[in-house]
């Protein structure tokens, strides 16, 4: 059996299950999820002082992963959290939905967009953040535009039609008026609706729990990593507080 | 999910080869058929070359969709007619050289890519690849790009010679250049990831085995390229008045 620790970085369980069932359907049988998320911190991750709050626990949680025996380690938001550290502190893969996204976006077409959450007094902090992530990946050339479906985070899952609605709208403003090629959902909440906007659409939608998972398991299986050369572990000394 | 290996040369040298290096580390569930062309070059050195290997290599993998294949990847760093192909199959499409920048930009942030080839090939090679990449949107990532000096059709027999000189010139680049990450810039060095483990940090990428990862993400994820990028093209008239190929011409 080859573990998996899914951490979604956010002081709430509401994700876990949902999250867990739904990569349940993409994963390999040898492959075994455990999904968990931080004890304390924000309940979304919405802006960057959220994220920067998590960063040190999703490190730790993710180191634990590496110390309890899994293959393999995939950090739960599109905004990465910790991402760069983790792939420090850890010798297993580490993935991040965000970076994966990205990639696969690119790699399919040439132009994509990103559809965020958040409420839409966030939209321009949001569209800013998915920018910033994008520099450090050195992808922002292909991201014509972020849009928002302007629905926080934690009402995501209460306001499913909207949801679909607004993708739906959205996509199809970030196709015809942005020229996007490929569209990327831009929130791990988004969960089980990538087919059914790429079908009505006629556009590829990355699903940012699928391809993470499957990335995962790639990199686990051909015996990849992240380049310690470039990612070194850390040297042992304290720490306090 | 069955996939189609194109080895875009005329000859099967490399066959048996590349089905031994990507079998065992394909998925469970991953049936994997190694082809090359009828007809063709030997070998893609030259840009001529590729423009030999790309209307055979089209027939291949219109050939494999209509065969029922999930995927399909085109065993050649020169990625040829993967644009092309793209466009005329709905399946997804993977090239060795794409695949591979893409996973070393993952794991790492510098790349160097050794290509294979003599010498004197080198100057023209590295600047086709180096427009590759660059056009890929990832050039400023790669640390550089070296060469074996080893001609592509020498390098399996002179295997144990190929091995060394990956060794070395790896070590040079992660040394000399700073590369967090080799890319193997051939599909004919055929190495095993057993064989090229320690550099120091720095990992190998050996591109059949990326381009194999790629594939078979994009189906299990249900995802192709885009075809609002990708176009089918249209039917008209495309036959030659004779069919200099081999391969029967077609009408749509």
């Amino acid at each position: 059996m080859t573990l998996i620790r899914i951490v979604v970085p956010v002081a709430t369980a509401m994700w876990n299950d949902s999250v867990g069932s739904w990569m349940d359907r993409y994963k390999d049988t040898s492959t075994k999820l455990s999904v968990e998320n931080l004890d304390s911190g924000p309940r979304s991750l919405e802006c960057t002082y959220d994220e920067t709050m998590v960063e040190s626990s999703t490190v730790e949680a993710l180191g634990r992963a590496e110390e309890a025996g899994a293959s393999g380690a995939i950090i739960y938001c599109m905004s990465d959290p910790g991402l760069r550290a983790a792939k420090e502190r850890l010798s297993i893969p580490v993935v991040g939905i965000g970076e994966a996204s990205y990639h696969f976006a690119s790699l399919i077409g040439s132009r994509f967009s990103v559809i965020a959450t958040g409420s839409t007094a966030l939209a321009a902090t949001q569209a800013r953040r998915v920018r910033d992530h994008l520099r450090v990946y050195a992808l922002d050339h292909k991201c014509v535009s972020v849009r928002s479906v302007c629905i926080p985070v934690l009402d995501l899952e209460g306001r499913r039609d909207e949801l679909m609605r607004m993708l739906l709208l959205e996509g199809q403003k970030a196709r015809d008026e942005d020229g996007a090629d490929t569209l990327v959902l831009g929130c791990g909440g988004m969960l089980g609706v990538a087919q059914t906007v790429s079908k009505e659409l006629a556009i590829p939608v990355i699903d940012p729990a699928v391809v993470a998972l499957k990335l995962c398991e790639a990199f686990i299986r051909l015996r990849l990593a992240q380049s310690k050369r470039c990612f070194g572990s850390p040297t042992e000394k304290s720490c306090t507080g | 999910m069955r996939l189609k290996v194109i080895i875009p040369v005329s000859i099967t040298l490399w066959n048996e080869g590349v089905q031994a290096l990507l079998g065992p580390w394909a998925q469970a569930d991953t049936e994997l058929d190694v082809i090359s062309l009828r007809t063709g070059p030997e070998s893609l050195e030259f840009s001529y070359d590729e423009a030999y290997a790309q209307l055979p290599t089209i027939r291949e993998a219109e050939r494999a969709e209509a065969d029922g294949y999930d995927g399909v990847i085109i065993y050649c760093f020169a990625d040829p007619a993967l644009a092309a192909v793209r466009e005329k199959l709905t399946i997804p499409v993977v090239g060795l050289c794409e695949s591979s920048v893409h996973v070393a930009s993952l794991l790492g942030e510098r790349f160097s890519i050794i290509l294979a080839g003599s010498e004197t090939e080198f100057l023209s090679k590295r600047s086709v690849v180096f427009r590759r990449i660059e056009r890929l949107g990832l050039s400023h990532k790669c640390a550089s790009i070296r060469t074996l000096g080893t001609p592509v059709l020498a390098l399996e027999t002179a295997h144990e010679d190929t091995k060394r000189r990956l060794l070395r010139t790896a070590k040079a680049a992660v040394e000399e250049d700073g590369a967090d990450c080799v890319v193997l810039g051939c599909g004919g060095i055929l190495v095993s990831p057993s064989e090229i483990q320690e550099l120091d940090g720095a990992r190998a990428i050996i591109p059949g085995l990326a381009a194999l990862g790629m594939c078979e993400v994009l189906v299990a994820a249900r995802l192709a390229h885009s075809k609002q990028l990708y176009p089918l093209p249209g039917p008209k008239n495309r036959s030659f008045p004779v069919p200099c190929d081999g391969y029967a011409s077609r009408e749509n």
